[in-house]
């Protein structure tokens, strides 16, 4: 697919999830946990586009909101993983030697860990909930954005204008941070794009365990969990919040592909 | 031409048996990687476990629980120990029989909870890769001989789509479209091994099924995209100039090449199957060591969801460097890269 | 000279989409036993020119004209007649050794592989046997373990030898050097002149010698060829066009040489750059008329401005496209 072609569809389907979250969170006839009138798994119609839940609640309203908590989640575990990821890769490529060898132990130690089993280890700890899901989440991302930065940064510091601020004694932190970090920016972006669609993946496998938000407050894993023993009943009460996460971190890839302006 | 220097250039040219002790020794220094990434590991959720929590006995049974009950759980944890006899123990307490870390909650070996729950996960993981590796060569080949062909593009579109699709919906999908369509599955119809082999590996095909497309789209896209960079190589022109057919350059010249990254990325493919099925198993009710380590965390069983994510976490880093020993047979400047180090562009001295 | 080896006839190409013409209207012969030298800055089109010859063009190029080897036109050939010449009578030797070998298939194989392809017959110890041998030929000692190295563990000089191999390894009639020394130190790229040299004297091998340093081709070439801005501007024997250099450009190009008789002088630099081939595409499409290195040349007319030059005979052999050639400097 072309670029300009792929980044139309992503923003389209964007706008979509856009207009279900607006209408969602503030257009919606139904409360988000009202139990309707309609009764228990309906199909699709026009009063429930798409249809009711196990307990008659309108899932439109629900995976729209949903799909909100979701990526208020995904940004935050990114948010985590990304400004650590600075804070780890950015000293390691700055000052090199034993500093950078520790770091990047540590990193390869952690990255040794799968993410998901990262944060599986540190809820075992922690306790399941939101906020617990970001950090275990973020931490997991950690890794992956310390070697992307460390390995943006380290290119840049031979440059002869590093050298001179060097020179000038500018403090560390503001050389990596006011001067190398904006070089870096656009790589970095791309990475916070696809650890965006990595972050609404694994996040809705944790809350589809049941780790993230707790019930009655939706998200796309947690409904899919609630779904799953009415499968054969009302299969759309699983297809519809699947689609959506489908159609999500699929626009993202789109768009992440488009932006770097052609085939990856 | 001076003889001292055709003697350092006949060094560096080793004749085969100096390549095979170079790949001993490169294999070697993984290994010793691996023991160290392995300990530094172990480490790591010891001091997650046992440590920061400060006192893993309130953290197990609550501020609420009898002075008794406490008492009986230190003991069993061992707690009156020094921290580094803790330790040790609870590494070696997996492979030991006199005195073998219990699970708290099953009150066994974790050994023996863990064993035949990981051989689970283990086999439909490695299944789900045996597709994986099985339709990605000659679908990765067949896309890069017609690049650009309407199959080609739909192929492609696919593979991004199908990127997307988490495991575990994909197997909510497939449990649909079986039971509906062709009206032959139905969920919790799971065959241990002890009913035989056919129905075993029947029962595990919708779940290996739904852990690998996700997986063979990433696998073939890249493919796609390191034999198209190989196909622009110099040597594949050199290839040309030589008067090699279409198919001999494909054959002997990019998939060796294009093969580098692929293993590359099948490793880290195989390492995302594994935790995938830990998911997976969930949706296809499958007792697999994802359902226990859930238990485990639910009953803050800590000896067990340490031994567990432990075996896995050993299985993954293990995985890492079975990839690249692989690839250092592929590619052999990966082997001499560190002893041939320094060495700069010599002149003519032969 | 006997009926030429390889002829080209004509020769234009054009690239991409819109077309852009890269090369107008070359014309050249190469003699059995001869070496020819293609001098011009880089951009020139001389590499382009010589993946012609081979028809490894790349792909989506409009050609026109003829290519003759041995007689035979080629140009439009179908694919499988090409994969039958190549690497059999017309051969090529690439810039960069490092990045035209396989990195991961072993030298002696990547040698062996041009016989398995055009002399299928031989078993694999015959073939084994013709590459150490070659190897050994090119001066490479202990050339059996050259050949079971792979390219990553031998020095620059080697690889080029190597390269060198590959292409020889079915004794074509024609070998095409381009920029083969480029990568290569001072005392390399002699060695490496000396071994082409060899391999004429040895083989008969008639070759074609790729390179923007007019030096190298001074003592080695018979005949040379300069390029400008993707046209032929000069040919003649190389003696002739050394001493007697026709066009501006050549002597342009003699002057900014350093040399020991120009010690203590000033180097003659050549101003401005050579125009695009997008430029000189649009120059031609407005049939806008004149020479291309008119906006460079120190010593330009009004004519040159206004008038395709045309070939102008300088001697046996050795003509120039310039109003001023031949012409004292006055």
């Amino acid at each position: 697919m072309s670029s300009p072609r792929s980044r139309h569809l992503a923003l389209l389907i964007f706008a979509l999830l856009g207009l279900v979250m607006i209408y969602a969170f503030f257009l919606s006839p139904y409360g988000v946990n009202e139990l309707t009138a309609a009764g228990k798994l309906q199909p699709p119609s026009w009063a429930h586009p798409m249809g009711t839940d196990h307990l008659a609640r309108d899932l439109l309203t629900r995976v729209g909101q949903g799909t909100g908590w979701s990526l208020v989640l995904a940004l935050g575990i990114i948010g985590v993983g990304a400004s650590l990821g600075l804070v780890i890769g950015g000293p390691a490529a700055y000052f090199g030697g034993p500093v950078d060898w520790a770091l990047s132990r540590l990193t390869d130690t952690l990255l040794a860990f799968p993410g998901i089993l990262m944060a599986l280890m540190l809820m075992t700890v922690w306790g399941r909930g939101p906020v617990t899901l970001i950090l275990a989440l973020g931490l997991a991302f950690v890794p992956s954005f310390a070697r992307i930065a460390r390995a943006g940064l380290r290119k840049l510091r031979g440059e002869n204008f590093i050298k001179r601020l060097e020179i000038m004694d500018a403090p560390a932190g503001r050389i990596i941070f006011v001067h190398m970090l904006p070089l870096i920016r656009d790589q970095y972006l791309n990475a916070i794009m696809l650890g965006l669609a990595n972050a609404l993946l694994a996040e809705s496998g944790l809350s589809f365990l049941g780790f993230g938000l707790q019930p009655p407050t939706p998200s796309w894993g947690s409904i899919l969990a609630e779904s799953q023993a009415y499968i054969f009943q009302a299969p759309w009460y699983a297809l519809f919040p699947g689609s959506a996460l489908v159609l999500t971190v699929f626009a993202i890839y789109l768009y992440g592909r488009s932006w770097q302006g052609g085939e990856v | 031409m001076k003889p001292g220097r055709t003697a350092r250039e006949g060094s560096n040219l080793g004749p085969a048996k100096s390549r095979t002790r170079l790949l001993a020794a490169f294999a070697l220094r993984k290994v010793r990687d691996l023991v160290v990434t392995l300990a530094l590991m172990s480490l790591l959720v010891f001091f997650l476990f046992y440590i920061i929590p400060g006192d893993p006995v309130t953290m197990i049974l609550g501020t609420e629980a009898s002075p008794a009950k406490r008492a009986t759980l230190e003991d069993l944890l061992g707690l009156q120990e020094p921290a580094p006899r803790r330790y040790l123990q609870s590494v070696t307490g997996l492979f030991t029989d006199q005195n073998p870390s219990l699970s708290l909650r099953f009150q066994q070996p974790v050994r023996d909870l863990i064993g035949p729950r990981l051989a689970l996960t283990c086999r439909m993981a490695f299944l789900a890769f045996g597709i994986v590796v099985l339709l990605v060569i000659p679908l990765g080949l067949g896309l890069a001989l017609h690049r650009g062909s309407w199959l080609d593009r739909l192929l492609c579109g696919l593979g991004e789509f199908f990127m997307a699709v988490p495991g575990y919906f994909l197997g909510l999908v497939l449990i649909l479209l079986f039971a509906f369509v062709f009206k032959s599955f139905t969920p919790g119809s799971y065959q241990g091994p002890e009913a035989g082999w056919g129905p075993h590996l029947a029962s595990l095909a919708l779940p290996c099924l739904a852990l690998a497309l996700p997986k063979l789209a990433q696998a073939l896209l890249f493919f796609r995209t390191a034999l198209a960079e190989a196909q622009d190589q110099d040597y594949v022109r050199t290839a040309r100039s030589k008067g090699a057919s279409r198919g001999r350059i494909v054959a002997f010249h990019l998939i060796r090449n294009a093969l580098l990254p692929l293993v590359t990325s099948l490793g880290l493919i195989l390492a995302d199957l594994i935790t995938g099925s830990l998911i997976v198993e969930q949706v296809f009710v499958l007792p697999g060591a994802g359902r226990l380590l859930l238990t485990a965390i639910e009953a803050r069983d800590l000896p067990l969801a340490q031994a567990l994510i432990l075996s896995i976490a050993t299985l993954v880093v293990v995985i890492n460097v079975l990839v690249d020993l692989i690839n250092a047979f592929i590619d052999p400047r990966l082997v001499s890269a560190a002893s041939q180090a320094g060495r700069g562009e010599d002149a003519f001295n032969v | 000279m006997d009926q030429p080896i390889l002829r080209v006839e004509n020769l234009k190409l054009s690239l991409g989409q819109p077309p852009v013409t890269i090369l107008h209207d070359i014309s050249f012969d190469l003699g059995a036993g001869e070496i020819l030298g293609i001098c011009g800055e880089s951009g020139s089109g001389k590499s382009l020119t010589a993946l012609f010859l081979i028809n490894l063009v790349p792909e989506g190029a409009h050609l026109e004209g003829a290519l003759y080897l041995q007689g035979q036109q080629l140009l439009g050939a179908p694919e499988e007649v090409w994969q039958g010449k190549r690497g059999k009578d017309i051969a090529m030797v690439f810039q960069d050794s490092q990045a035209a070998l396989n990195p991961t298939m072993r030298v002696g194989r990547q040698i062996a592989e041009s016989l398995r392809i055009h002399q299928g017959h031989l078993s694999r110890a015959d073939r084994k046997s013709r590459v150490v041998k070659l190897l050994e030929d090119l001066g490479l000692k202990q050339a059996d373990r050259v050949a079971q190295a792979y390219p990553h563990e031998l020095s620059g000089g080697m690889r080029q030898r190597v390269a060198l191999a590959l292409a020889l390894i079915n004794s074509p009639e024609i070998l095409i050097a381009d920029e083969p020394t480029t990568a290569l130190d001072p005392s390399s790229q002699d060695q490496l002149l000396k071994l082409l040299a060899d391999i004429r004297k040895k083989y008969g091998t008639s070759i074609i010698f790729i390179s923007h340093d007019i030096r190298l081709v001074q003592d080695f070439c018979d005949r040379v060829l300069i390029f400008y801005a993707g046209s032929l501007v000069e040919e003649g024997p190389v003696d002739q066009v050394l001493s007697q250099p026709g066009h501006i450009y050549t002597r342009c190009l003699l002057e900014a040489m350093p040399s020991l008789a120009k010690r203590g002088q000033t180097l003659l630099e050549i101003s401005g750059r050579v125009p695009s081939s997008q430029e000189i595409s649009d120059l031609v499409a407005r049939e806008e008329k004149g020479c291309l290195f008119a906006d460079r040349c120190p010593r330009a007319l009004a004519l040159c401005r206004r008038e395709d030059p045309t070939w102008q005979p300088l001697g046996p052999g050795h003509r120039a496209k310039c109003f001023l050639a031949g012409r004292e400097e006055d």
